[in-house]
């Protein structure tokens, strides 16, 4: 795919906010959301590929990774496995943010540390369980033999992509696009930091004595 | 039913009939000449299949309808308050338009009195000059509809399905029409409220249309709430005919800047069924398939793959491995955060994706300071600091790979920028810095080759803590 140098994330976040409000009517928006949702995609192969998002989400993950710095050196006991956590959880949170919102993995994630923190002061951890356990052996008894491969997969897919799991097939698929895309991104840009950071550490090695 | 039809259609009209201001009036006209005997050109078409005439006496119906409709907006409408009433009922008119099982009916309505008769009566004589005319003004026209902008662009097509119904009978301006017609369609697309009259192609000689109609209202409610679906369907055609519909062109949608005609309109394809159901299966599953090859494209070592399944597979597989990477790498960045001095972050930021020359000489200044400040003696401690952690970090990169067997990372042009930034700063910089980079270049082309296991790096991590 060609690496656009227009700057299509601008016109497509003017183009896919009105489509938010519009996705959200039941039965009329498909019609318009189809229309919009198939130049989304065109367009989102290449706005996760255009060196301005690319900078943006490396400015980005750069200052959010600093703020997670100082905080990590308030408390130096962490292990590696939190911090890269942590991480982890501000990398996605910032490529959400750079997705301004248009899709609906970008705002799960967003919205997922809210909701865990309400969750927690809640404490309805126990009661969504028991509701999930219930459900899904509702699901079993009703539906003895499994569901066919392409829907089990469908499911995991939904599973994996973040707030997508009762989302229609197709857009679920147009998700997954985004989804990827981004990843792509994220996983080029996180790479191209890390070596930098790890190419200038052991600058120190060989001057010193 | 099929005598009336006969006995309307045989009317031969001047393409402008409507003379008077209101176009209540103007139906009336149609009405009241729809007592005209039948046009001797049309009996030839009573050789061929009933149901084909009546299909072309419908589109030579509409697109005369049309065209008189279009080639005289001015003398029709004429001032806002008659325009908008009329506007109302031309969208009747067309919504009715492809209505055609609704004009085998005794129309119930007033309105659909009126616009049956429209449909009925006028069969224009010279097809050709209305629609030359229809295709190339449509910008005027448009101005005389208050927000009916894909009026034109509707009898255009109208003309262009017309000449088709005709078989080669009358003049077809075909070429011209349609490609004015596609490029019509284009702007105005997203406003236009497809009928199966309104297909480019011979869709109906190909036979089945159906229609749904997501939201239809009749009224002047403007907003699409009840969403109701119509589905009409007709019998099966005439085998004679031999051409089939694109599946690209087989549906057109409507956006709801036109409220009444908010439905998605599919043909049936040649020798499928027309079941309404089938139909909406269609209509769904190609439009899986359409996500499904963006997919394809975007996942590597797919194109092999045929089946929705194996292709599911393979995302699921991609997106995990890409997920994977993901935390891998914070855990790399986490590793290197600790570590790192302050200054680094400075050109940091703009060091990730160089793409421009402003940007790569900003890095290198920056690089120089922060690599003086490295070297200096006056930074012993932090060198100290470093020191020992280094050469684990020379062992965790070697071995680096984002713990997936799949070469996903040599696709990726991950490190194109930075091998292009490195090189330009070994330019700049110190031997023992210069030597330093290539080391690291170095390093990063092991890295991109290597596959090794990750298992490594865990433990590296482990040992150095």
């Amino acid at each position: 795919m060609v690496n656009s140098n227009l700057f299509p994330s601008i016109e497509a976040t003017g183009g896919e906010s009105s489509t938010e409000s519009r996705r959200k009517k039941p039965r009329i928006s498909e019609t318009e959301a189809e229309i919009e949702a198939r130049r989304i995609n065109e367009e989102s192969l290449k706005r996760w590929k255009t060196n301005r998002v690319q900078q943006i989400y490396a400015s980005k993950l750069v200052e959010a990774l600093r703020r997670v710095r100082q905080r990590s050196t308030n408390e130096p006991d962490k292990v590696v496995s939190v911090a890269a956590r942590e991480i982890r959880e501000t990398a996605d949170r910032v490529l959400a943010a750079s997705a301004k919102g248009t899709t609906r993995w970008s705002r799960a994630i967003l919205a997922s540390r809210v909701r865990a923190k309400l969750k927690k002061h809640k404490k309805a951890a126990k009661k969504s369980a028991g509701n999930c356990k219930s459900r899904k052996a509702a699901a079993t008894e009703t539906n003895r033999i499994k569901l066919p491969a392409v829907d089990r997969k469908l499911k995991f897919l939904g599973r994996l992509v973040p707030g997508c799991r009762k989302v229609s097939v197709p857009n679920l698929l147009d998700e997954a696009t985004d989804y990827i895309a981004a990843l792509e991104m994220q996983v080029r840009a996180m790479e191209a930091l890390a070596e930098l950071l790890t190419a200038a550490a052991p600058r120190t090695t060989l001057t010193g004595p | 039913m099929e005598n009336e039809l006969f006995m309307n259609a045989g009317v031969s009209q001047p393409p402008v009939m409507m003379t008077s201001p209101s176009s209540s009036s103007a139906m009336l006209n149609w009405v009241s000449s729809s007592t005209q005997p039948v046009d001797p050109s049309l009996s030839r078409n009573l050789s061929r299949d009933c149901l084909f005439w009546e299909k072309s006496t419908e589109q030579s119906i509409f697109d005369s309808a049309l065209s008189s409709l279009v080639s005289s907006p001015n003398s029709n409408f004429s001032g806002g308050g008659v325009a908008h009433g009329d506007n109302f009922i031309i969208r009747e008119l067309i919504g009715k338009l492809g209505n055609i099982g609704e004009i085998y009916g005794a129309p119930a309505s007033n309105g659909n009195v009126s616009s049956a008769s429209c449909y009925a009566t006028p069969m224009s004589c010279s097809p050709p000059p209305p629609r030359h005319m229809m295709v190339t003004k449509p910008p005027t026209p448009l101005a005389e509809f208050s927000g009916d902008t894909g009026f034109a662009e509707r009898a255009a097509r109208f003309s262009c399905f017309g000449s088709r119904s005709f078989n080669g009978r009358t003049n077809p301006p075909f070429p011209i029409n349609n490609n004015n017609v596609p490029v019509v369609a284009n702007e105005k697309m997203p406003r236009v409220s497809s009928t199966p009259a309104l297909k480019p192609l011979a869709g109906e000689s190909s036979g089945e249309i159906s229609r749904k109609r997501k939201t239809k209202s009749k009224q002047n409610s403007p907003s699409t709430a009840s969403p109701s679906k119509e589905v009409e369907e007709k019998e099966d055609s005439n085998p004679k005919r031999s051409k089939k519909t694109e599946a690209n062109e087989d549906k057109t949608k409507s956006v709801d800047d036109d409220p009444y005609k908010d439905y998605i309109h599919v043909r049936a394809r040649r020798g499928q069924a027309t079941d309404s159901h089938s139909l909406a299966e269609r209509v769904r599953r190609e439009k899986i398939s359409e996500r499904m090859k963006l997919l394809q494209d975007l996942v590597p070592g797919c194109n092999k793959v045929t089946g929705k399944a194996l292709m599911l597979d393979e995302i699921i597989n991609y997106v995990q491995s890409l997920q994977r990477q993901v935390e891998f790498l914070s855990m790399k960045l986490s590793s290197v955060n600790t570590r790192l001095d302050f200054n680094m972050d400075a050109f940091m930021s703009k060091d990730i994706f160089p793409s421009s020359n402003n940007l790569m000489h900003q890095q290198v200044l920056q690089l120089d300071s922060s690599a003086e400040t490295l070297l200096s003696d006056h930074h012993h401690n932090t060198n100290l600091q470093l020191n020992p952690k280094i050469s684990s970090n020379n062992y965790i990169m070697t071995p680096l790979e984002p713990s997936e067997t799949r070469s996903f990372v040599s696709h990726l042009p991950t490190l194109a920028h930075f091998t292009d930034s490195i090189s330009q700063y070994s330019t700049f910089s110190e031997d023992d810095l210069h030597s330093i980079i290539h080391m690291g270049f170095a390093q990063n082309r092991i890295h991109e080759l290597n596959q090794g296991p990750s298992n490594q790096v865990p433990s590296n991590m482990k040992a150095e803590l």
